[in-house]
């Protein structure tokens, strides 16, 4: 047996005794904690509902996880929809031109690239 | 369901260990006894409805999660406290003196004594250097060696068990138990301490 094996045992058994060295006022407070604990074990226990409480309660927390769900999906196309309509500005600024790489494909087709915004045909407008 | 003496026993019976286990991973007291109160909390507020044979398992992996908690919380707080502490005032005398006067109830308490005068006082007095050499020691080592160390030997949890606290592979409980055991009593040696 390795000698290293057995410095657990030992170390084990010195952890043990240093626990009588915990002085008096750590202790105190350990047991003031404790007890804290054990009032919050009680009102928590109060507050377990059970039977058809319980199911009330499931239901309440479901939808709540439904929402903060909803809420995380439409943030996310609010996104979406924000950076497509900057990424159109920005480009119509830029070139002053509707070109074939969004515009055109997305549309009717009518526009040519070249063509200056003012020409080229909204469907919405066109109506 | 464990009931309200079953939870007090099992606190009382796990307290100290928790406390030490705080304190090798803090190396700070009084955080390491805010730790144990955030898992016992933690644990009598969340999961009172559990059944007493799984408390020692959720209370080991409440305190962990605390311990690792405080690291986090720690190295926040520290990019806080370089960035922002020269613009915070230095305490007034008057504040000194205030923290200072604050009474505290813990100080009138009753704690049964313990039976450590028994002893001869030249062993006693080995014996606390040993424990001391040892403590240190412990805090010397790496984190999850130590963690895997003291759930698998001190609290006596099997592998299984220390693996699903520590949330990783029962090999790598395995792991870090060996070179936590080699590396003490390579740490013990370089002492002059043969255990």
């Amino acid at each position: 047996m390795n000698k290293d094996d057995c410095v657990e045992k030992k170390v084990v058994e010195l952890l043990d005794q240093s626990l009588k060295g915990i002085n008096k006022r750590t202790a105190a407070r350990l047991q003031y904690i404790r007890n804290n604990a054990l009032e919050n074990f009680e009102s928590g226990n109060r507050m377990i509902p059970d039977g058809r409480l319980a199911h009330i309660f499931a239901a309440i927390t479901w939808h709540k996880n439904a929402a903060k769900l909803l809420f995380i999906v439409l943030f996310i196309l609010l996104l979406a929809w924000a950076g497509s309509v900057w990424q159109i500005k920005y480009h119509v600024e830029d070139n002053g031109t509707a070109d074939a790489n969004f515009l055109v494909d997305d549309l009717d087709g009518d526009a040519h690239p070249d063509e200056p915004l003012e020409l080229w045909h909204h469907p919405a407008r066109s109506r | 369901m464990a009931t309200r003496q079953e939870f007090s026993d099992f606190l009382k019976s796990t307290e100290l260990r928790a406390f030490k286990q705080a304190v090798f991973a803090v190396r700070d007291e009084n955080m390491a006894l805010d730790i144990v109160q955030e898992a016992m909390m933690k644990l009598t507020g969340k999961y009172a409805d559990k059944p007493v044979e799984e408390l020692p398992l959720l209370f080991q992996r409440i305190l962990q999660n605390a311990i690792y908690d405080h690291y986090r919380r720690q190295r926040s707080q520290s990019l806080l406290t370089t960035l922002f502490s020269a613009f915070l005032p230095p305490l007034s005398q008057g504040e000194h003196d205030h923290y200072d006067a604050d009474s505290d109830p813990l100080e009138t308490m009753h704690v049964a004594d313990d039976k450590k005068y028994g002893k001869n006082p030249q062993i006693a007095l080995e014996e606390t250097e040993l424990i001391a050499v040892i403590e240190k020691a412990l805090e010397d080592l790496p984190l999850r060696q130590r963690e895997a160390f003291l759930l698998r030997y001190w609290e006596e949890m099997d592998v299984r068990e220390t693996a699903r606290i520590m949330g990783c592979s029962e090999g790598s409980v395995k792991t870090h138990c060996s070179r936590a055991a080699h590396a003490l009593a390579a740490n013990l040696r370089s002492k002059g301490v043969t255990l």
